[in-house]
């Protein structure tokens, strides 16, 4: 037992070297600091840690000294039967004036230390006050981030764009259990606190991805609930603000209208238009509300804004890349990345188990969403060919234009044909027959109207509320009176 | 006269029942000291199976061992286990056997209450591993941070499993608790003053006010978290206009104290093996003493420490980071102590002490880590991370658990009257040691490297794979040193009964008789001169250096020997008071026909308790 020091100067060597090495290229190193938050909070940990690793030196020492020459020695006397004799040593009971010295000593050290915490304390609260911050809102939900930036009207979800050298102050919010954002290299976590609103801020002054990770134990997919930090100069900052408020290129592919039927009612997608801000913050409180006052039943959840998903890197929370590959397998079934999610357990086109979707629908749906890009937007990040030209449709009667919109736009999602089969809403079998009297004042053709133009205000008994997307509003009057006339021929 | 007829529906056992029934209705502090271990030691190595199951799935990037819904359940319950069913019970069972053969008493304050204590943990303890039978373990955290715990998260039972048993486990604490103060407070031996106890006893009796005081403070959250949960009450719910961060500040303002509760017993031992194996007597008992007092007193104001990320704002995170290192302060006095107390001695390396050693020494590592997230700022990183993990295992494995080792070594042959192997001994510690730091050094840089906590997996290039292959694998050299223990402690039973009195040339009262202590301890209640004082019986040349109080105060002393020890009788109420309170208050988990369950646990408890209070004694 006499091998204790070797053992425990080996031990204090590697304290030495991972420290000082301790890894900065690692994606979440807490000794890689990206900007002056992070900065500090190292720089008070070395303080302490050079305090600690003397007092450790000396105190293991003064023991291990202590266990080795203090040690009874009973071996027998050379040449002779006697033993040495085993006397109890000097009985010393203390030592006030030593004790109150080494009460007093360690309670200097910490003053040595309590200053500068404090300070730190207060000098990392808030960005410095001649600075003009960025406002940036961060909510966690189970098990993905919003991010969102009120003076822009920006939404967006699991990637946060920032400037460099700039400071962000970042609002924090939760809707739903406690989370906590944590980007090591900038700065300490904070945790976002449902019914309390928390505020850090951080900087960050190389341009650069940077790991970030959800760190208060949230549930099942804790481990999963991963985004990126992405700094660039403020140019190209300024082009990614400009960009998140131009559309996309037009696409009337296949993949939109089964995005439409399966996907819209939790998924905003649109909100690069004008006033999209407002009415996302208010549609992601309804689909939250529905389904935490109706978990049973509902269908809907709040859940990440994929406005230009296209040129997101990483999909799923920060789990794998965003390519057609990943993004397929993700929509064909979310536990392969993740186990646990709220879009497979409460998505109709889910509840629990693979998409209920045939392969190519899937693809279409992936095609769909790797295409929206900015209209413009400079480097086009997907892998996969989506150019495809669109057949140009010519329609005899408006009946037929639509039974193309019932499809094309999503409707048969949700909507079925047969008497029997209920989808999600209620089936259009024999829907005019039964509009004529549904509300007094409206005939059948007006029923019909409304009720696609304002969904909420005419829901059928036994079918929950908000949950038919209030897009429709958007279609043309042709559209609106093509579609009317063709849910007028179900019978 | 007149006589009262009592309603005795059993009549009470007689004093020497065999076989089960002996163990099952005994009051004897020893037999339930030893229930107690033996209890604690099964959930140990549930505990520690549940650690390693944790540990496999690490052991590399994205682990598919575990699904994430049962690694969260297998890390709520070993952080529970650990807590409430080892290294707490671990600790009564020594308070069970050393406080009243260390303070010269023939038993506890309350036996019936005591066995009471033993089978409430036992049945509690059993309450929360159903919930592993009915797919439903707990898997919120021992923390169980509201809302999370809320059902619209979390619908399955497993979290009132968790709250139920908890409760029973907390009322097996109270009781004892109480129970361990009034017996240090009333009966100590003739002439045993406050300050010549010894410092084991006065850990344990800060322990158990601290017990006392903080258990009160988890069950109030607890029952509200039981009616937001089964009675739509809305105490954390923020939809509702609850607020989950008072969760938080109740769970911690137990939760910190309870950090003190499972370390400050191992202190004590610590403080007994020292100077038993240095033969000095311990360096400045009044600092230990007093800095004892001073932990368990300051933990009552740093509770916010755990909750620096939750936004308290930055005054609130000052005085509570002050507070903290404050508590450094009393902590390097009892280390300084401790090394004054070897220095200058004769000091034998037995295993006893061995473990002590590295008590102090792994303790020393977890409290200097303990300052650096004391503060705000620096725990900003570190808050959640396995920093903090191998923080306070090295606190609470490092220190309490090899503290507690220190104690079974050092009084086993006080309890069987035979010694634990020595040479198996050391392997044992070396093997635990090493094992022990090969686990829990590399989550430091983990840690600090960005490695959140309670984390199922791990995505690959995050650059954490060697540590946590290091760290598993050293978990497996730690669970090879249990079995090593365990193997000694078989071998050891066969060994012969040749520990004597005092083996170790004790310092204390519970030295003075024989190894294993008959069932009344002691013939004669001593009179206690010094502190320390077998000691000075047996070496009174040394006596009058000693600072023990040596001017013996006279009027302490009752000067009445007890010739005839008459102990208390055994009883059946106790184990059915246990087992009828823990099926009723398990009666409360909804399951089909729960309310059936409860009722006929209160039957039982009424019937028990009636039956405790109307017990007569034996002839």
């Amino acid at each position: 037992m006499t091998s204790k020091l070797p053992k425990y100067l080996a031990l204090f060597s590697l304290v030495w070297v991972f420290i000082i090495s301790c890894s900065p290229q690692h994606q979440q190193s807490t000794f890689a600091n990206a900007g002056p938050v992070a900065q500090q909070q190292s720089n008070l940990y070395y303080l302490m840690f050079w305090i600690a690793a003397l007092i450790f030196v000396l105190v293991q020492g003064a023991l291990i000294f202590a266990l080795l020459n203090f040690r009874r020695r009973e071996k027998p006397i050379p040449g002779s039967d006697f033993t040495v004799p085993d006397i109890p040593p000097k009985q010393v009971h203390g030592n006030t004036k030593l004790e109150i010295i080494w009460t007093i000593i360690p309670a200097l050290i910490l003053i040595v230390i309590a200053v500068p915490t404090v300070q730190t304390i207060y000098d990392t609260y808030q960005p410095p006050e001649d600075s003009d911050p960025l406002e940036v809102v961060a909510m966690g939900h189970q098990w993905w981030w919003e991010f969102r930036y009120p003076d822009e009207g920006i939404v967006t979800a699991n990637e946060l764009f920032i400037p460099t050298d700039r400071p962000i102050r970042i609002t924090l919010q939760s809707q739903d259990v406690i989370h906590s954002f944590w980007v090591p290299q900038a700065a300490g976590k904070k945790d976002t606190v449902p019914g309390n609103t928390n505020v850090m801020w951080l900087q960050i002054d190389e341009p650069g991805n940077y790991s970030g990770q959800c760190a208060e134990f949230c549930g099942v997919a804790h481990a999963r609930m991963r985004f990126r930090v992405i700094a660039e100069e403020e140019a190209d900052f300024n082009t990614w603000m400009d960009a998140m408020k131009t559309p996309p290129k037009m696409d009337t592919s296949d993949g939109y209208g089964l995005f439409l039927a399966h996907c819209s009612m939790c998924h905003s997608i649109d909100s690069y238009n004008e006033g999209s801000y407002e009415k996302e913050l208010t549609m992601q409180d309804e689909r939250w509300d529905d389904w935490y006052f109706n978990q049973e039943e509902s269908v809907r959840v709040s859940a990440p804004n994929l406005t230009h998903l296209g040129i997101r890197s990483m999909l799923a929370a920060g789990q794998k890349d965003m390519t057609k590959e990943n993004l397929i397998t993700w929509i064909k079934d979310p536990s392969e990345f993740k186990q646990g999610t709220r879009m497979q357990s409460v998505a109709s086109v889910y509840k629990g188990g693979p998409a209920k979707l045939e392969d190519h629908e899937i693809e279409a749906i992936a095609d769909y969403l790797l295409a929206q890009i900015p209209d413009g937007w400079g480097v086009v990040k997907t892998g996969g060919e989506t150019e495809e030209e669109v057949e140009a449709v010519v329609w005899n009667t408006p009946e037929e234009h639509g039974e193309y919109l019932f499809v094309n736009q999503g409707c048969a999602g949700c909507h079925s044909l047969n008497e029997e089969e209920v989808i999600v809403g209620p089936s259009m079998y024999g829907l005019y027959d039964r509009s004529g009297d549904k509300v007094p004042g409206l005939s059948a053709e007006e029923y019909i109207y409304q009720s696609i133009v304002y969904p909420n205000e005419y829901i059928v008994e036994g079918y929950p509320a908000n949950v038919m997307p209030q897009i429709f509003i958007n279609l043309s009057e042709e559209e609106l009176q093509a579609l009317v006339s063709y849910l007028k021929t179900i019978e | 006269m007149t006589t009262i007829s009592y309603p005795t529906l059993i009549p009470r056992p007689k004093e020497y029942v065999s076989g089960v029934w002996s163990w099952l209705t005994t009051v004897d502090h020893k037999k339930i000291g030893t229930m107690y271990g033996v209890i604690a030691f099964f959930w140990f190595l549930v505990g520690g199976i549940e650690a390693l199951l944790i540990r496999i799935q690490l052991s590399g990037p994205e682990g598919k061992f575990l699904t994430p819904e049962v690694y969260n359940q297998v890390f709520t319950m070993h952080g529970t286990t650990m807590i409430f069913l080892v290294v707490m019970p671990l600790s009564a069972a020594f308070f069970n056997w050393m406080v009243p053969l260390m303070i010269g008493a023939r038993d506890v304050a309350f036996p019936r209450l005591n066995a009471f204590s033993l089978w409430a943990f036992l049945f509690g303890g059993i309450l929360l591993n159903i919930s592993w039978f009915t797919g439903e373990a707990p898997n919120a955290g021992w923390f169980a941070y509201a809302p999370n715990t809320e059902v619209p998260f979390n619908p399955k039972n497993g979290v009132t499993y968790w709250i139920l048993g908890l409760q029973v486990l907390g009322i097996a604490s109270l009781a004892a608790g109480f129970n361990f103060l009034t017996t240090i407070i009333n009966m100590r031996a003739p002439g045993m003053t406050f300050m010549k106890l010894p410092v084991f006893i006065w850990m344990t009796a800060v322990v158990n006010v601290l017990i006392v005081l903080a258990f009160p403070v988890i069950t109030v959250a607890l029952i509200q978290l039981q009616f937001d949960r089964l009675y739509g009450t809305h105490f954390f719910n923020p939809v509702m206009g609850g607020d989950p961060v008072m969760w938080q500040h109740m769970f911690w303002l137990f939760g910190h104290p309870e950090v003190y509760i499972l370390i400050l017993p191992a202190m004590g031992i610590v403080s007994e093996v020292l100077p038993t194996f240095s033969k000095k007597p311990i360096f400045g008992y009044p600092f230990i003493v007093f800095s004892g007092i001073g932990i368990g007193f300051l933990g009552w104001f740093v509770w916010s420490h755990h909750m620096f990320t939750v936004g308290l704002g930055p005054a609130a995170n000052a005085a509570f980071s002050i507070s903290t290192m404050l508590i450094a302060v009393p902590t390097g006095v009892k280390i300084f102590n401790w090394i004054g107390t070897l220095w200058g001695g004769s000091i034998r390396a037995t295993p006893a002490l061995l473990f002590s050693i590295a008590f102090i020494g792994m303790f020393v590592i977890g409290g200097l880590s303990g300052v650096t997230h004391a503060a705000p700022p620096s725990d900003a990183q570190q808050q959640d991370t396995y920093y903090v993990v191998a923080h306070f295992h090295y606190v609470l494995f490092g220190g309490a658990l090899l503290g507690l080792w220190s104690g079974i070594y050092y009084w086993w042959p006080k309890f069987t009257g035979k010694f634990l192997n020595e040479k198996i001994g050391y392997l044992h510690f070396t093997v635990v040691l090493i094992g022990f730091n090969i686990t829990f050094f590399p989550m430091h840089w983990l840690g600090l490297d960005g490695m959140p906590r309670r984390i199922a997996t791990y995505p690959e290039s995050m650059g954490w794979e060697v540590s946590n292959l290091v760290a598993s694998l050293g978990s497996f050299i730690l669970g090879f040193g249990v079995l090593i223990f365990i193997y000694n402690v078989i071998y050891s039973r066969k060994g012969p009964k040749n520990a004597g009195n005092d083996p170790w040339d004790g310092r204390t009262l519970e030295w003075s008789i024989p190894s294993p202590p008959p069932h009344y301890n002691f013939e004669t209640i001593p009179e206690v001169k010094y502190r320390d004082d077998f000691w000075y019986k047996k070496y009174p040349e040394l006596a009058n250096e000693s600072h023990g109080g040596g001017s013996g105060s006279e009027e302490d002393s009752h000067g009445e020997s007890h010739s005839e020890p008459h102990m208390p009788d055994p009883s059946y109420y106790p184990l059915f008071l246990g087992l009828g309170m823990s099926i009723m208050i398990g009666g409360f988990i909804p399951f089909t026909g729960h309310w059936i369950v409860c009722g006929v646990g209160l039957a039982i408890f009424i019937w028990s308790f009636l039956g405790w209070c109307y017990e007569p004694v034996n002839d």
